[in-house]
């Protein structure tokens, strides 16, 4: 029959049984609920709050905190509060009979984890049962508790190792007992251009390229450093040796291995730290060409200079011969000026940024006035200038640009035999600007080597032509700084052709760091 | 009297009840396997087991002593879930059957009004138990909404064909509406935002209990 409104209720004393019984498996649940909670694998915050939201509903609290030992000395920090108005910064006092206003506080220390305290609202205090309940859970507590700060601190400290594995720019590789490869970083992945995930297990020395034979340089080295320091335990740090990407680029290494954590089935494993020496083998090259040609040029100036200085002091010539070495003193110390000049400019061009100015530059002129000015450096060399109508201006640096016409034309005089021609034109986006001269020329297998720093050519050194071997080089970071192309043309037979291309957009920014830029191709 | 007049033939018994009972226990044993997967993902992956044993002792418990009231078959199902399953969802579950029991009072058959004052009482006791509001990704999340759309249904004076649809496509939307939540009650709320993306497993079961519903059985058994 269906039910209705006025029908008496079921008996008050069958209500009440029901409803206890619901309220004490409600109560039951919440232990169940809080020790699925204290199983779960929450951070100390979330883990705090959520386990004092269930005491406060269990032990029918109006509020309270959670005090955890976290700080760097491990003193009671507030974790978590809910309910209480006013909640203690401090944990309250452990005698809850002390405690005043409204609030009676419950406080519960958890074996120097935590703090746990609960405040009642006034007139219903927290009861036997409440008080039995939180003493019965402590241990649980803690640990939970402390299990979440010991995650919290792994966390971290996995955090801060990975952003060091990642951000090394030094190569890191670890391998197992079998020297298959556990884990690389971004670093070596670069270096052995491949996914890490494709590296993922392979023989280290299949990854490394240990062993690549025939023409291959020599490869990781034997005996395999990572086998050495798995056998014996101890770390070790090899000579340079040479690791090959997958794409064949060689890089010099110098390795650290040693010996890290054992794997569950108690074998070590190993790490190996490459760092790339290449760009060090690159400057220490450098820097032997520099000594031997930069030092031979630096003295013998200098040279000349004394022996003209002594000559006037001791032999007292006439005023003729007099004027006659002094004018060599000068040309000797304006060329060392000129070459220490240069040594400078290519130093700063390595190290700084290179700041260009950005204006219209209007090409032939500047070509005139470079041309102009060789002429009176070098009365009898002939200058054939042609230079195309209307160029175009073109955005870029005057000084810089103007830097670099005086090298070139300076090299054509130098060594080209008494004659120079000068051909500008342009294109719709290009300007070029072509410098020939009939002398020595460069060798075609140094057409690319004379713009390195230091570099000089092989019939020069052999003519004894003084130079630093750095014009070239400042020359072409300069022309590549605005963006442009400087070569030799590989079909001149005849003394050489040197071609500068230089873009008319000015799209691009043309603050370039000159080293930054490696090695151009 | 108060019986939909517009659906003869549906009576809403205790005959009702237990056919009810036993559509819900072949929904739990055809679903089980998506239960226990979607709970793989958020929880320790016993949300279809656990049910299948509650059910299976529900129907034991209805067969060996069919109870002979509405109020009797839920407190029965209520008492078995209780009393039979490990996880969370017996003593939630078994929380809304006794409390819809409880309130079933005397009642020999129910209309509309009864079923959604029902519902009611159970979703207040499963939010009583599990201390879970709308958007906890929990059950309350389809069976809330299931409520309000039979109080609804009862207040445009709907029959139950109608109000048992509109419950259903209800707890359909609220179980839905658990995929983007982040876990905040259970063991799923260890998982904090990578819970976002998963149906909530308990909001399943609890669409498929509430779409049991249908197709009520007409006349006594």
């Amino acid at each position: 029959m269906p039910l209705e409104a006025e029908r008496p209720v079921a008996p008050d004393e069958h209500a009440r049984i029901f409803h206890e019984a619901q309220r004490s498996a409600d109560t039951i649940f919440s232990h169940y609920q809080l020790s699925q909670l204290l199983a779960t694998h929450a951070l100390p915050g979330t883990m705090a709050q959520a386990v004092l939201d269930e005491l406060v509903h269990v032990c029918d609290a109006a509020g309270g905190g959670i005090w955890l030992a976290r700080g760097p000395h491990l003193e009671l920090e507030l974790a978590a509060r809910t309910g209480s108005e006013n909640p203690p910064a401090e944990p309250p006092d452990p005698a809850p009979e002390s405690a005043v206003a409204d609030e009676a506080w419950v406080r519960v220390d958890l074996e120097d984890v935590a703090v746990v305290a609960l405040a009642s609202s006034p007139g219903r205090p927290i009861d036997g049962a409440a008080r039995r309940f939180l003493s019965l859970v402590r241990h649980e507590l803690a640990i939970a508790l402390r299990g979440a700060l010991l995650r919290e601190m792994l966390e971290r400290e996995r955090a801060e190792l990975a952003a060091v594995f990642q951000g090394a720019s030094d190569a890191i590789v670890l391998v197992d007992a079998d020297r298959r490869i556990t884990r690389v970083n971004p670093a070596a992945e670069r270096m052995l251009r491949r996914s890490g995930g494709s590296v993922i297990g392979e023989p280290c020395e299949r990854a490394l390229r240990c062993d690549a034979s025939g023409e291959a340089p020599p490869s990781c080295g034997r005996p395999c450093p990572f086998e050495r320091v798995l056998r014996t335990g101890e770390p070790w740090t090899a000579a340079e040796r040479v690791v090959l990407a997958a794409t064949g680029e060689a890089t010099s290494v110098v390795g650290s291995y040693a010996v890290t954590s054992q794997s569950p089935d108690g074998r070590p494993r190993a790490v190996g730290i490459l760092r790339d020496t290449t760009e060090l083998a690159r400057l220490a090259e450098l820097r032997r060409g520099f000594l031997g040609s930069v030092s031979h040029e630096l003295r013998s100036p200098l040279a000349l200079i004394q022996g003209y200085v002594e000559t006037l002091l001791h032999l007292d010539p006439d005023p003729a011969s007099q004027r006659g070495y002094l004018r060599r003193i000068d040309e000797a110390v304006n060329r060392l000026s000129a070459m220490v000049g240069q040594i400078l400019d290519a130093s700063a061009l390595a190290a700084d940024q290179l700041e260009l100015a950005h204006a219209p530059v209007d090409i032939g002129a500047l070509i005139r006035d470079a041309a102009g000015e060789l002429a009176v450096r070098f009365p009898d060399v002939a200058v054939d200038l042609s230079i195309a109508e209307g160029l175009a201006p073109l955005p870029g640096d005057r000084e810089r640009l103007r830097q670099v016409l005086d090298n070139l034309l300076a090299n054509a005089a130098k060594y080209g035999g008494g004659s120079v021609q000068v051909r500008a034109a342009a294109t719709d986006d290009t300007v070029s600007i072509r410098i020939e001269d009939g002398g020595i020329g460069v060798p075609a297998d140094e057409h690319e080597l004379v713009f390195e720093q230091f570099h000089r050519g092989r019939n020069v050194r052999e003519r004894n032509v003084p130079g630093s071997g750095l014009g070239l080089a400042i020359s072409r970071r300069l022309i590549e700084a605005h963006h442009g192309t400087i070569a030799f043309d590989p079909d001149r037979t005849r003394g050489s052709a040197v071609e500068v291309r230089l873009p008319l957009v000015a799209d691009r920014a043309v603050t370039i760091g000159i080293e930054a830029e490696g090695t151009p191709a | 009297m108060t019986s939909p007049v517009t659906e003869p033939g549906i009576r809403v018994d205790a005959g009702a009840a237990r056919a009810y009972v036993r559509r819900c226990a072949d929904a739990v044993r055809r679903h089980a396997p998506l239960l226990t997967r979607l709970d793989v993902a958020l929880g320790d992956g016993d949300h279809g087991d656990n049910l299948l044993i509650g059910f299976a002792a529900v129907e034991e418990s209805l067969s060996a002593e069919p109870p002979e009231s509405i109020s009797g078959v839920l407190s029965s199902v209520g008492t078995a879930l209780v009393a039979s399953v490990g996880g969370a969802s017996g003593p939630l579950y078994g929380a809304a059957f006794l409390e819809a029991g409880f309130a079933a009072r005397a009642a020999d058959e129910l209309t509309v009004d009864d079923l959604a004052r029902l519902a009611r009482a159970a979703a207040d006791a499963l939010a009583r138990r599990g201390r879970c509001g709308i958007g906890d990704k929990t059950i309350y999340d389809a069976l809330a909404p299931a409520a309000d759309a039979l109080e609804q249904a009862a207040a445009r004076r709907a029959g139950f064909v109608d109000a048992v649809r509109d419950a259903t496509l209800a707890a359909r939307r609220g179980m839905r509406s658990t995929r983007p939540l982040v876990a905040r009650r259970g063991l799923a709320m260890r998982l904090g935002d990578r819970s976002r993306g998963h149906l909530d497993p308990g909001a399943v079961s609890c669409f498929l209990l509430v779409r049991a519903l249908a197709a009520p059985e007409p006349g006594p058994t």
